[in-house]
Formats: structure tokens, sequence, C-alpha cells
């Protein structure tokens, strides 16, 4: 089974919750918006790793223990607002070129190969998750980056 | 709700061939007779003295069955037939039969909502079954029975229990007043039995009407979100909420009530807290006043003269905050039998904060002591765990002590406060808190004071943190533990240059 991963934008008054109680971020992420889920999410799918490593900026939050996930990430507000400014300057294309232009440097990584071949797809997420952040930060969200 | 099966050609014929055993009553569910009629017949057939009597009465029971069963099936008809509930067959010879075809068409739109657990639909449509009902019939018939069965049973579903008992009674009257089968009467029996049983439990709830069941319902879920609201640090929300609880609570009592003056005094504190004073003081005064009308103990009057204390002391009217937070000690006291409870603690702590405030720090270290012996207590009673009961009261408490403390640079008392203050939100949130965050920064500015600034930089990154999740809006905090941060780690990026430019020696 394949590991993957997406951005879940939240109320940022809504995390205190979460980060008091992991166990319950699993069921928290699945529930609707109109039952105080998330306001937003973004897949990464199996790019996470990559994601990650491309946009550090994406998972500058603290880390959260006790999830039912393989990890957990969160930004409180103020970690999104300065994130998503730093991931405005970001280009993606630049960074995608990054990455398939240098194989061997990012072999390491989850699903290297797969993305240094999908590379169109890849942009395509990181584009997501500088909008993600945008969209974010104007809400003034709180974000938790997880991993299943 | 189905019309009755049973044909009255098909009694007569069992009372003629099988009436000595009791089968036309069997078949018209006069369960008893039937037996009894068979009981005669074994009783008869037994040659015991006296037997033949009882065939004699069973002969002339079953000659007054031919008018039994002419009045058990009398205006009943079977499925089907014309006359039968939900066709409008027949009974359009005798009966109107455009309205006889609304009530089908009605009929057909109560069992698809019904079906579907849509049931304000199906009491609507239900409603107008019954009107048509009564329209077309005119009086006493087995299909307005039925249809005030199914209105009744849909208004039970939806908790219309005023709307459901007077239509099942009147569906049962009717029932018992033209000889419904028993089958149906027993299906309108036991709605009704549920509904009664639902109203009796709507009363002990203090609800005496729907209405006053809607609006508890309604009530108890704005007090649930509010709480939520407050738990989750949102003051904004949870005064949106207490404020629709306060609406909530005067329709329900229709005037003063203990409903509503808990949730003025909640609200009044919640205004408190968002610094609306004019707001909050109006809300304190009126649940005072109500409180003095319907004559309540002080125990109802322990949190708005709290909240009118606290406004009074943020205001600068020491004079005015100390006598009522010297009676909140009183009532809280006498509330505690002379014991320990976190409403004693509140109000010493309060009255502290307020000498402390206004430069009198004697008598605030001798509240806050008192206090302290309090919270002992209290953590003793516990299990010595300290970690029930109101934790971020117990923390700020310990957290405004040890600022007292350390506003005299008595730092060796002031720190072992904060650390219990620590420990008990680790215990009670994770240390996810506000309280924990003071305590944090204020143990941060120690370590700064004795010169371990690394020490000194833990706190205030963890001070910073738990402001950003606590109190995401409080920017000033958030600011104010960042400069810490900077301060500290500017002088730390210091030591450490000059401690490369050092010649080796």
């Amino acid at each position: 089974m394949s590991i993957g991963a997406a951005f879940h934008a939240l109320d940022r008054y809504r995390l205190r919750a979460l980060v008091i109680d992991p166990s319950t971020v699993a069921g928290f992420l699945n529930s609707p918006v109109a039952q105080g889920g998330p306001h937003d999410s973004q897949t990464v799918e199996q790019a996470w790793d990559v994601v990650r490593t491309l946009l550090p900026e994406a998972v500058d939050g603290e880390t959260l223990d006790g999830t039912d996930g393989l990890g957990c990430i969160y930004l409180t507000a103020a970690h999104v607002e300065r994130a998503a400014a730093r991931l405005a300057q970001c280009d993606v294309q630049a960074l995608v070129g990054r990455f398939t232009g240098e194989p061997a440097k990012f072999a390491e990584l989850y699903g290297a190969q797969v993305w240094q071949d999908g590379a169109k797809e890849l942009a395509g997420f990181l584009e997501g998750v500088k909008r993600f952040f945008a969209g974010a930060a104007e809400r003034r969200d709180a974000v938790v980056f997880y991993i299943a | 709700m189905n019309a009755s099966p049973r044909r009255p050609g098909f009694a007569y014929l069992l009372l003629l061939v099988g009436g000595w055993l009791g089968a036309h009553r069997f078949y018209l569910a006069s369960y008893a007779g039937g037996a009894a009629q068979l009981a005669l017949l074994l009783f008869g057939l037994s040659g015991y003295p006296g037997s033949r009597l009882g065939l004699a009465a069973l002969l002339a029971w079953l000659l007054f069955d031919i008018y039994w069963v002419h009045r058990r099936t009398r205006g009943v008809h079977p499925p089907g037939a014309p006359g039968a509930p939900g066709t409008g067959g027949a009974d359009a010879g005798t009966y109107d039969p455009a309205g006889l075809a609304e009530a089908n068409r009605l009929q057909a739109e109560f069992f698809a909502a019904a079906e579907a657990h849509d049931w304000p639909v199906a009491v609507t449509v239900g409603e107008q079954i019954v009107v048509t009902a009564r329209r077309v019939f005119k009086g006493p018939h087995p299909n307005l029975s039925m249809s005030l069965c199914m209105f009744g049973q849909a208004c039970y579903q939806l908790k219309a229990l005023d709307k459901a008992r007077p239509a099942l009674e009147e569906s049962l009257a009717i029932g018992l007043k033209i000889g419904m089968p028993a089958e149906d009467m027993d299906i309108t029996r036991k709605a009704l039995s549920l509904t009664l049983s639902a109203i009796g439990e709507r009363n002990a709830r203090g609800a005496a009407s729907d209405h006053d069941a809607a609006l508890m319902n309604l009530l108890e879920d704005r007090e649930m979100r509010c709480h939520a609201a407050l738990a989750q640090g949102d003051l904004p929300r949870a005064e949106r909420f207490g404020a629709e609880a306060v609406a909530t609570a005067r329709d329900l009592c229709g005037g003063p009530g203990k409903a509503v003056v808990r949730q003025l005094a909640g609200y009044a504190e919640l205004c408190r807290r968002l610094q609306w004073n004019d707001k909050a003081e109006a809300s304190a005064h009126e649940a005072l006043a109500m409180i003095g009308q319907l004559g309540l103990d002080d125990g109802w009057r322990r949190g708005p003269t709290n909240t009118l204390a606290l406004l009074h002391a943020a205001a600068g009217r020491a004079g005015e905050a100390e006598a009522l937070y010297k009676k909140t000690i009183a009532m809280a006291v006498a509330e505690a039998r002379g014991g320990s409870s976190d409403s004693v603690l509140r109000a010493f702590n309060n009255l502290a904060f307020l000498y402390a405030e206004s430069g009198q720090g004697e008598k605030a270290e001798l509240c806050y002591a008192r206090a302290l012996v309090h919270l002992d207590k209290l953590s003793q009673g516990e299990g010595g765990t300290g970690s029930e009961g109101d934790a971020e009261l117990h923390s700020h408490m310990l957290n405004n002590f040890a600022a007292l403390l350390m506003a005299r640079r008595d730092f060796d008392r002031a720190r072992p406060l904060y650390e219990r203050s620590l420990a008990i939100q680790q215990r009670s949130c994770r240390g996810i808190s506000t309280a924990a965050a003071n305590a944090h920064n204020d143990l941060g500015l120690i370590a700064q004071d004795e010169g371990d600034l690394r020490q000194a930089l833990t706190h205030f990154k963890r001070t910073l943190l738990l402001n950003q999740i606590c109190t995401p809006d409080h920017f000033r905090n958030i600011d104010s533990a960042q400069r810490s941060i900077d301060s500290v780690s500017m002088v730390l990026a210091t030591v450490a240059r000059a401690a490369r430019m050092e010649p080796s020696t």
C-alpha cells in the first residue's frame, strides 16, 4: 500500500483541541465542513516526500505525535501567513527543473522516480500547494499536513 | 393503518359451518369469545352433569352472534372492495368521488414521506388527509379513524406530542364507536401509549408543551455550542451563542426564570471577557434583579456579583470591587460550608489580584496564601493530583501569586509556583493553554535575569507557540513573545561571535 499525504486548512481556534488530543486528528480531517471539518484540502498524493523537500516552507511547523497517521505537522495561523508569503516567491517551474535535472540528488525521496517521469503532475501539486496556502492565509486558517 | 381484510359474507359462512367451534369469533378477532365458545362446546360434549345446559347456552349465544357478526362487520370493507379505505371506488357512490380521489393521492404522498422518514412532510400531508376525510365522510368512519391514526403517528415521530395525543384519542374513540377490528385498534392503542409516555417524559423535563420542549432543545444546543467555542478560546463565537441562549431562555420562561438568570450570568461574564463592559454590567445587574425577584439563594448571586466586581476593578473602582469581592468570598465559603472549593479559590484569587494591582502587596500575599491553602486542600481531596477541578483557575492563581513574588524579585519562591502551574496544565491539556504560556514567559524572564539565556530562549519559544495556538488573534502577546526571542537570540549570537573572536590561550 502506498503512502499519501494532504494539507488541510482548518479554523485557527480548532487547532488547540487537535494538539491536545492528537488521536482525534484523523476523525476531524474526515469530517465535512458543515460539521466543523477542514475548510479546504490539497492532496499531494504519493509526492509528499518530494513536495516537502522542494517546498520546505509548506511544512515549516511543529510535529504532532500521537496521531493515527504516519506523520503529522501543524502550522498555526501565524506559521501559515509566513509560509504563504514565502511560497508566493517560489518559482514552481524552476523547482521542478531542479528536481528533474538532478535525479541523483533526489533519488532517496519516496517515489522520486515516479515524479521524475510525471513532472507535469508534480508541478500541478506544487502550484496547488501555493494556491492552498494563499487561501488559508487569507482566511487566517491553521494547517495540518497529514501523511497516511 | 391498512384496511381490515375481513369479509362479512365469510364471517356468516363460518358462523354457519364452524360456529360451534367459535370459528367466526376467531375470524373477527374476538379471540376470548371464540375460546369461550370452544370451551362451552367441549364442556357440552364432556357428559358431565349440566353439560347439556352448556350446549343450550352455546346455541343461544350463536343465535345472538348472527346480530353480533352484522354489527362487527358493519362499515368494514374488505381491501379492494368498494368503500375500502384507500380506494375511491365505491364510496364514490355514497361519498364525494373528488374528495376520495384527493384522499388517495394524499395517502400515497404520506406513505412516501413516512418511508423516507420525512416527518415534517408526513405531518403536513397527514393533516390534509384528516381534513379531507372529515369533509368526505362527515362523521365516524373507519377511514377517518385510520387517517387520524396515521396523522397521530407522524406527529409522534416529529415529537409534536400535543398534536399526536388528540388525534390518536379521536381515532380510538371512533374505532370503538363503529367497532373497528381489534388489530387496527391495537395499533392506535400502542401509538397512544407511546405518545402518553413521551408526554410524561417531556413533562418530567419541565416542558409543559411541544413548544417548550423545542425551546429547551434549542437552549441546550446553544449552551453546548457556547461552551465548545469557549473551550476553543473563540470568544466572539461564544458570545453569539450566549446571546442566542439568553433570548431562547427568555422565550422559554416568558418572564423572569432560573434559566434566564443562568444564561444572563454566563453572558455577562462573556461580555466582560470581551471587554464589552456596558453590556456585561447591564446583564449582571439584570440577573441580580431577577434573582431578587425570584427569591433565589446566594449561590445564584455569586457569579454575577463576581462579574460586577471584576468590571469595577477593570474600571479602577477599587473600593466597589473590594466590597463585592468580599461578598463573593462570604458567599463561596458559605456555599462550601467552610470547606474548600473552586469558588472559594476564585474569590480569594480575585481579591488578591485587586490588592496586587492597587499596590497593596501585603494584603495580596495574604489572600494568595489563603487561596493556596484551599488549592492544597482541593489537591489532597483529589488524591493529591490537583488535576481535577478548574485547572485553568488553579494555574492562573499560581501564576498571579508567582507574578507578585517576581515583582519583588523573589525568584526562589516564584519558580516553584510557575512549575506547579505548568504541571497542572500538562495534566489537564498537555500544557496547551494561555496559563501555560504565561508561566513559560515568566520562567523565561527569570532564566534571563539569572543569565541562563538558553533556558530563557526555550521558555520564550514555547510561549510564542502556545500564544499562536491558544490566542491566535492576540497579536500583542504574539509580538511580545517574538520580541523576547529576538532579544535573547541576539544576545546569544553576540556571545557566540565574541567567543569565536576571542584568541585561544
